[in-house]
């Protein structure tokens, strides 16, 4: 209702600015504003004739205001990093033809105003300009607007209890509002300020407006812009069986909606892959559909495509995504994925140039579990980013949570590696047991690792250690694989209840 | 399993909205909690459900208010076919003062203001115009803002909650229905304690293992089964850390009660299942008897410790009256009457004065022990033995190489002889010349002596190290 009613003053070039630049358009000077021409009257009707001049049009546009129970239509593409895409269709059914000045409301608080595209269905609608407005109606910039001129002075007698108003022209309001009652001038006047009329051009919330030239009275506009504050994560649950060899892993969609915007039965799509913002411009998400086979996914709500260099999965029935609403949907389903426990120690690679003596005692070694995300392995579908959740059934039957890690996105056919945690009953301790300088940049040093096992059952264990530097292993109780340049590795076979122990000796050069 | 139910024929495409339905506390017939480590648990209840055939709209309220909200799974147990979750939302839009009047934008309220004179209410009607810093109103025509009174408003505008709730979108051919809802939450937390009891000559003693457990998670679990996981298990984004619990426990050992819990291996982890439902309320520590052993042999040891760098520079005395440290050790193997994995946690340990009474003598933080490895505590420094440490000669051997000559006394002003471990780190290339007690070398940088002291006398070590560096 207030914006109907300053609708006299759109368009008179202060806001007509192109799309581009909306953002750089910060608040008009007041001296800007004073220049500007002042409706005498409010005017109450939509159509108000005023000698404003337009720069491009020689008529004062009428003004529309759209809200969202015109919207026919709407569909959300939610992106992984955090914004998405809203494409509505809205029915204006009373657009008139002529120059219009199109209000839209109803859209996401976070809309980035640079990225909204209009459309119309026919050729009825020219788009002159689309502007962004955000002079917001606050009791400050109220009284600002107000200044030189006169309002009137509320104070609420208590004796009487009445209200007792005088008459206050507002000299200033830098700091706190500067009044003259009658001959006298003062502030921190108790009591309230009331205006004759709304200021124009101050809005209630930051609005878009469309100069329009239309053709046809009645017609249908496709609105799509990026919002922020919107974002989804996959989170998949990982259950795995008694003897740590075979897991179902069931994937779900964690939808966040933080736009301020509720999108009532929308089309949901999802885009997952990293997807290149400028910031903190932004830039339409390009699109070139192209058609790939669905993965062998079972019964879930989400139909995957492919997407330029990305996954899109489209919810097959329409949804309602609240404003500040969190909301799960299954995204895949797969059993009888095999999986394999690695027990991994890793090591540093500065310990071998420099001198210690032991190194750690009970150190921590890492559980990790892998797997092949290939059809073979009753998996072969893209993974998006997320948080794989793993759960394991304790003797009584009961699910038990046994750690989570993230993973990237995961392309079908490749290796996926989470850790779960730390063994309890498997521990090492490391020592250097000798330690000599050959030289001013070369040393040897012989190392020993024990590894113990205080469980039931034998465990294979994995020694990773990055080595800096020209390395040569000089001699090993274990045949050492050297994984890469600055990497070597020994499986250890440790018994149940038992110990084996690791020697070896380095040399080390590093200049 | 914790997903929805996989295949079956549900009435996914029913037609018609959804039925409202709302399951409180009042439903549950049992409740599971799993307590790990490191600040959260994971909790499981079963309820029955009041559902309705086609689409269900199930407010589920009762949960915790620290729940994850992406961890929550659903599953029916009586007809998984006849159930799927479509859509499960975590709604946080919450009704507060600000999100009313801001719902009211461009809306008429009513002001109503007591009037003191007259002793009444009086109302107005007034259009909202805006929100921003403060509410801009139309009163008889008039702009105005800072109207004092109260607003009153004809209605809650929808979507609006008093608390954060979970609401499942469910299509359903039944009526009802038992389901287990799991989901993780952070602020429940358990942490061992251990009491330790020597006995007059510090060589055999009394274990009690103590789970202390303490829920912040603004919930009141009533009748629960609970089990704890021991072990370092992996979170991504850690959780805060936990609040400092009430130290209870700390001036008096707690009367020793039978072990509650039942041990097992679960993944690479511990699980310790309590044999009886427990209630745990919100805001509460609560402390169980986790094990229990008797006669421990334990070995006290004297501990003196050097520092590396002594060895290549210059210097004369060192320090005089230098502390000695006390350690306890034991071995946690069946033989030794223990051999049970020791999860992470305070170890405290006492012992009887001469009037029997038991005093607290040091405490250590252990961390998860396996089964059959060695524990070692530090109680503290010792008051009657003291040791000097003198070096006695420096000589450099060219650039890289020096050799310094080294006296440490140790002297023992207690009734009875002491033994204690002389650690020396040292770094570089290094070689002992000659000592006056034999060196055993330890590791690469590690020598120790082992140096007996009468009873009120003193023994000095001295040797002579040549170290090189490059």
């Amino acid at each position: 209702m207030v914006l109907k009613q300053e609708s006299g003053s759109r368009g008179r070039g202060r806001f007509a600015l192109p799309l581009v630049s909306a953002l750089a358009l910060s608040l008009a000077t007041p001296a800007a504003r004073a220049q500007a021409p002042k409706p005498a009257v409010a005017p109450k009707s939509a159509v108000a004739p005023t000698a404003a001049a337009v720069s491009n049009a020689a008529v004062a546009p009428k003004t529309k205001v759209s809200g969202d129970a015109d919207r026919t239509k709407v569909s959300i593409t939610v992106y992984n990093s955090g914004f998405g895409l809203v494409r509505e269709v809205r029915e204006l059914k009373d657009l008139g033809t002529g120059r219009v000045a199109l209000e839209i409301r109803d859209v996401a608080a976070t809309v980035q105003p640079e990225t909204v595209a209009v459309k119309a269905s026919g050729n009825g609608l020219r788009v002159l300009e689309q502007n962004y407005r955000y002079d917001l109606l606050t009791p400050e910039t109220l009284l600002e607007k107000y200044v030189g001129r006169n309002v009137r002075a509320y104070r609420y007698h208590e004796a009487t209890g009445k209200e007792d108003v005088v008459d206050a022209k507002v000299l200033s309001v830098a700091g706190s509002p500067v009044l003259q009652i009658g001959n006298e001038i003062t502030f921190g006047y108790p009591g309230r300020l009331a205006f004759p009329e709304l200021p124009p051009d101050l809005i209630a919330k930051p609005t878009l407006v469309w100069l329009v030239d239309s053709t046809q009275a009645q017609q249908n506009v496709e609105v799509s812009y990026l919002a922020q504050n919107m974002s989804w994560k996959a989170d998949y649950v990982f259950v795995v069986n008694a003897s740590d060899d075979r897991g179902d892993l069931v994937g779900w969609v964690t939808l966040q909606n933080q736009t301020g915007a509720t999108y009532r039965d929308a089309e949901l799509k999802l885009v997952a892959g990293d997807v290149n913002r400028v910031q903190p411009e932004a830039q339409m998400p390009m699109r070139a559909y192209k058609a790939m086979p669905a993965p062998a996914a079972s019964g879930t709500a989400f139909r995957e495509e492919g997407l330029f260099e990305y996954h899109l999965y489209t919810l097959d029935r329409p949804t309602t995504v609240r404003d500040k609403e969190q909301k799960q949907v299954t995204l895949l389903e797969a059993a009888g994925i095999g999986i394999t426990k690695k027990l991994i120690f890793f090591g540093q690679s500065y310990w071998f140039r420099g001198q210690y003596g032991q190194v750690s005692q009970n150190q921590k070694i890492g559980v990790y579990l892998d797997f092949k995300n290939t059809e073979a392995n009753h998996l072969g579908l893209p993974l998006p980013k997320g948080t794989v959740r793993v759960y394991k059934a304790d003797k009584s039957g009961a699910k038990q949570f046994v750690g989570e890690d993230a993973i990237d996105h995961t392309p079908r056919d490749e290796k996926v590696r989470i850790k779960m945690g730390e063994a309890f009953d498997v521990v090492a301790d490391r020592k250097q047991t000798e330690w000599k300088a050959l030289g001013n940049c070369t040393s040897e040093s012989a190392w020993e690792i024990e590894i113990r096992n205080h469980k039931d059952e034998a465990v294979h264990v994995e020694v990773r250690e990055p080595a800096g530097g020209d390395w040569t292993i000089v001699e090993s109780s274990l045949p050492a694989t050297k994984e890469d340049a600055q990497t070597f590795t020994f499986d250890v076979p440790v018994p149940k209840r038992g110990a084996t122990k690791v020697k070896y000796r380095v040399r080390v050069r590093w200049c | 399993m914790l997903a929805a139910g996989c295949g079956g024929p549900p009435p996914r495409s029913a037609p018609g909205p959804a039925t409202a339905k709302s399951s409180t506390a009042a439903g549950r017939q049992k409740l599971a909690i799993t307590i790990y480590n490191s600040d959260f648990a994971l909790v499981r209840e079963e309820r029955t459900l009041p559902l309705a055939k086609g689409r269900v709209e199930l407010a589920y309220a009762d949960v915790s208010a620290h729940i994850q909200p992406e961890t929550v799974h659903l599953r029916a147990l009586e007809a998984p076919d006849a159930l799927e979750v479509l859509e499960q939302n975590y709604r946080y839009d919450l009704l507060t003062p600000d999100k009313l009047l801001e719902k009211y934008v461009g809306k008429q309220v009513k002001v109503v203001r007591y009037n003191e004179k007259l002793g009444i209410e009086e109302t107005k009607l007034a259009d909202v115009l805006s929100v921003e810093n403060g509410p801009v109103l139309r009163i008889d025509g008039e702009i105005t803002s800072g109207v004092p009174g109260r607003f009153v408003f004809p209605d809650v505008p929808p979507n609006l909650l008093a608390k954060p709730t979970l609401v499942w979108l469910l299509a359903s051919n039944v009526e009802q229905q038992r389901v287990e809802v799991s989901y993780l939450t952070s602020n429940l937390s358990w942490r061992a304690d251990y009491v330790v009891v020597l006995d007059a000559a510090d060589k055999k003693a009394d274990l009690t293992g103590w789970v202390t457990l303490a829920n912040t998670s603004g919930t009141s679990y009533e009748n629960a089964e609970l089990k704890l996981v021991a072990g370092d298990v992996q979170r991504i984004a850690p959780p805060p850390p936990p609040e400092p619990m009430l130290e209870a426990d700390e001036a008096a050992a707690p009367m020793a009660a039978r072990p509650q819990f039942k041990q097992e291996s679960l993944f690479e982890y511990h699980l310790y299942t309590l044999e009886r439902p427990a209630t745990v309320l919100d805001r509460e520590t609560k402390q169980v008897s986790l094990l229990e052993a008797h006669g421990v042999d334990v070995e006290k040891k004297l501990e003196f410790r050097g520092a590396e760098g002594w060895y290549r520079g210059a210097y004369g005395e060192i320090a005089q009256n230098q502390k000695v440290s006390v350690y306890v050790e034991f071995q946690n193997s069946e033989k030794n009457s223990l051999g049970m994995p020791l999860p992470k946690g305070t170890l405290r340990v006492y012992k009887a004065d001469q009037s029997g009474a038991q005093q607290f003598v040091g405490e250590d933080a252990i961390d998860h022990t396996p089964r059959d490895e060695k524990v070692e505590v530090k109680l503290g420094e010792a008051f009657d033995v003291v040791a000097d440490r003198k070096q006695m000669s420096w000589t450099a051997l060219g650039d890289c190489s020096s050799e310094s000559a080294w006296e440490i006394e140790f002297r023992n002003h207690k009734d009875t002889a002491e033994t204690v471990h002389d650690l020396e780190p040292v770094n570089g290339d290094w070689e002992i010349v000659q000592s006056s007690q034999p060196a055993v070398k330890k590791d690469a940088h590690t020598f120790e002596f082992v140096v007996p002291v009468p009873a009120r006398g003193a023994t000095k070590v001295s040797y002579r190290v040549r170290i090189r560096w490059c």
